[in-house]
């Protein structure tokens, strides 16, 4: 079902671009990074949003905090009240990225397989290809130099690892919402250099075709987070003291205004 | 809810990460391991080590290296026998040391009477090897996946002469007399002088070829990707006839002389007409199939590995399949040898098997099933 679904579906797709694009693997990978990118935009949207909706929430539940130190139940309580008169739900951030995951993950397991570095992969590509869409098969195996690089294998002078990690930093920094809990900036600290390491072992561990996917998915993900209209403050947001998180002095500092499309501030 | 979010995309990461990584242990087979049959003795390349296995009764002779050391060798995919003295042996081994080691493809020769290391280094090349080589008058002929056709000397492993073709070369040559025939990925069979490696002619076809050509008479037999079988003139590689199957054909065909047995990875079995490609019947297994049949000596019976681990015996007058034998793991290679057949598994616990080829019964299994 996975194979039916979505795996041969991006391997044809692959090939299909492979062919367009004057058999240039890296062209190949990019358009189809792109074509799956741009099928989950939605849901990466709606991501990002709930990230800057609640970066934009910090303030408020940084006092709540302060307020409740003292009593857990009643800071969930009160958590709970403000993301509901935020009119957003605490977990919205995670269902876009368990739906996007298969994807993402078919399209890894795409390129792997189309770039049968290995004499195995390349029997399990023979069951992958459509055989109604005529010459596909003739493209195989796809061209795997580019520049000093064997795409189904791993760059030898480690210059696409660091660029993956480079990019996954970046990425994974502006879609991380800081945090007031000292436990989950902790966390988020650790995710933001374990992430891009792992990327990078990925990358250092598999074909360098795969690295190319890592970067251009990376690079999308910043294009996004930069040409995406930013959100005005939660203005509708009422807690118990709504008139405090408005005032522009007072003892704690107040929440950064948000950052203008195309300037800087 | 930062940190339970936190918390299942660092969870989901790592279930990824073990999943890519094949979290199995042990060696991780990039290609299948092969056998040869010689004299009562089964020479195989088996990851961890090269053994010899008595046909009869499977015990093992000896191993090169006596310990397995995966660490300074690699491991080892394909043996070819050369003469009555040497075995050659590659291996995919990392050479060099720190951040830019390197995995290259290392050739090595063995005494056949006890693995001990008979030229003065091994040859190395930039790809792995994936098949077996052939040998020809005095010059050991073998593909790698950086593309190059090698000619070795066989006496020291000197390099000779190489040729370079489009793509990997996943196929094991073919030497008759001072002619080497060899398939390569870039869609060709390359026809080259065996002492200077000259191009004497190219077939290209329309799509890869990953297996050696079979000669019968002087007509090469060979299988390509565009899910042709073709019969080529043994001398100028002109075509005379092409079979179209259902998907693509790796392995070699086999033939008793006048029909052609040939399957395609689609898991269809052919018996052809060798003079015309004309369909004597068609027959279907179950699961992948890449390797080249066998064929019993008595032509009797046709013997089908699929990538599910399963072996079958077809019946070769009409295709019938008589019996299977499913195991654990994919089957590597086989030989034939009288009333047997020796098979090669990886990512099993048995990883050489000897069956009836009459019936598929069991005669044993290296390392020996616990009781």
């Amino acid at each position: 079902m996975w194979d039916l679904l979505i795996l041969n579906p991006m391997v044809n797709l692959l090939l299909l671009f492979y062919r367009l694009l004057g058999h240039q693997t890296v062209l190949a990978i990019t358009a189809l990074t792109l074509v799956v990118r741009l099928a989950v935009l939605p849901l990466t949207l709606k991501q990002q949003q709930s990230a800057r909706r609640m970066q934009e929430l910090q303030p408020e539940l940084a006092k709540l905090q302060k307020k409740y130190a003292n009593d857990k139940e009643a800071l969930a309580r009160e958590q709970m009240k403000l993301y509901r008169e935020a009119g957003m739900n605490p977990m919205a951030g995670c269902l876009p990225l368990l739906i996007q995951l298969p994807l993402l993950y078919g399209l890894w397991q795409a390129i792997m397989r189309t770039l049968a570095a290995s004499p195995m992969e390349l029997v399990r590509l023979s069951q992958n290809i459509y055989s109604f869409i005529p010459g596909l098969t003739s493209l195989i195996p796809l061209q795997n130099r580019f520049l000093w690089m064997d795409l189904g294998q791993p760059d030898p002078y480690y210059v696409l690892p660091v660029l993956v990690v480079v990019t996954s930093w970046l990425s994974q920094k502006i879609l991380t919402p800081p945090s007031t809990d000292p436990q989950s900036a902790a966390m988020n600290q650790q995710m933001l250099i374990m992430m891009p390491l792992m990327f990078g072992f990925f990358s250092i561990s598999f074909a360098s075709g795969l690295s190319i996917y890592f970067i251009i998915s990376n690079l999308v993900t910043l294009l996004q987070y930069f040409v995406t209209p930013r959100q005005k403050p939660a203005q509708a947001v009422e807690t118990e003291e709504p008139k405090e998180a408005e005032r522009p002095k007072g003892p704690e500092r107040p929440p950064r205004p948000p950052r203008r499309k195309g300037g800087r501030r | 809810m930062n940190r339970r979010l936190s918390l299942l995309t660092f969870g989901l990461a790592l279930t990824v990460t073990l999943l890519l990584a094949g979290c199995s242990g042990g060696v991780r087979a990039t290609t299948w391991t092969t056998l040869i049959l010689h004299n009562g003795t089964l020479y195989v390349a088996d990851l961890e080590q090269v053994r010899a296995l008595d046909t009869e009764t499977g015990q093992q002779t000896w191993a090169f290296p006596p310990t397995p050391d995966l660490r300074q060798y690699g491991p080892f995919y394909t043996v070819t026998l050369l003469n009555d003295e040497l075995l050659l042996v590659t291996s995919y081994e990392r050479t060099g040391g720190g951040l830019f080691a390197r995995s290259r493809g290392v050739l090595r020769a063995l005494s056949l009477n006890g693995g001990q290391m008979a030229w003065p280094q091994p040859f190395t090349a930039d790809g792995e090897f994936i098949a077996p080589g052939a040998a020809g008058d005095g010059i050991f002929v073998i593909g790698n996946s950086d593309g190059n056709v090698y000619g070795l000397r066989i006496e020291d492993g000197a390099l000779l002469w190489q040729y370079p073709t489009r793509s990997r070369v996943w196929a094991t040559p073919l030497v008759i007399s001072d002619t080497v025939y060899i398939a390569s990925l870039d869609h060709h069979l390359y026809a080259l002088d065996l002492e200077s490696g000259a191009l004497r002619w190219q077939f290209g076809a329309g799509g890869a070829m990953a297996d050696r050509p079979l000669v019968l008479t002087d007509t090469l037999y060979v299988g390509s990707f565009d899910h042709n079988l073709y019969a080529l003139r043994l001398a100028d590689g002109t075509e005379i006839w092409r079979f179209t199957g259902a998907n693509w054909f790796w392995g070699t065909p086999a033939s008793d002389g006048t029909r052609l047995y040939a399957a395609d990875v689609d898991g269809n079995v052919y018996a052809l007409d060798a003079a015309t490609g004309q369909e004597i019947w068609r027959s279907q297994v179950q699961g992948t199939v890449r390797l080249g049949p066998a064929l019993s000596p008595d032509g009797k019976r046709l013997l089908v590995a699929s990538e599910n681990g399963t072996l079958f015996g077809l019946d070769t007058a009409d295709g019938f399949v008589l019996w299977q034998q499913a195991g654990q793991g994919q089957l590597g290679s086989m030989a034939i040898g009288g009333e047997k057949v020796y098979v090669t598994r990886i990512n099993a616990p048995q990883r050489v098997q000897a069956f009836y080829v009459e019936n598929g019964r069991p005669v044993w299994s290296y390392p020996a099933q616990q009781q």
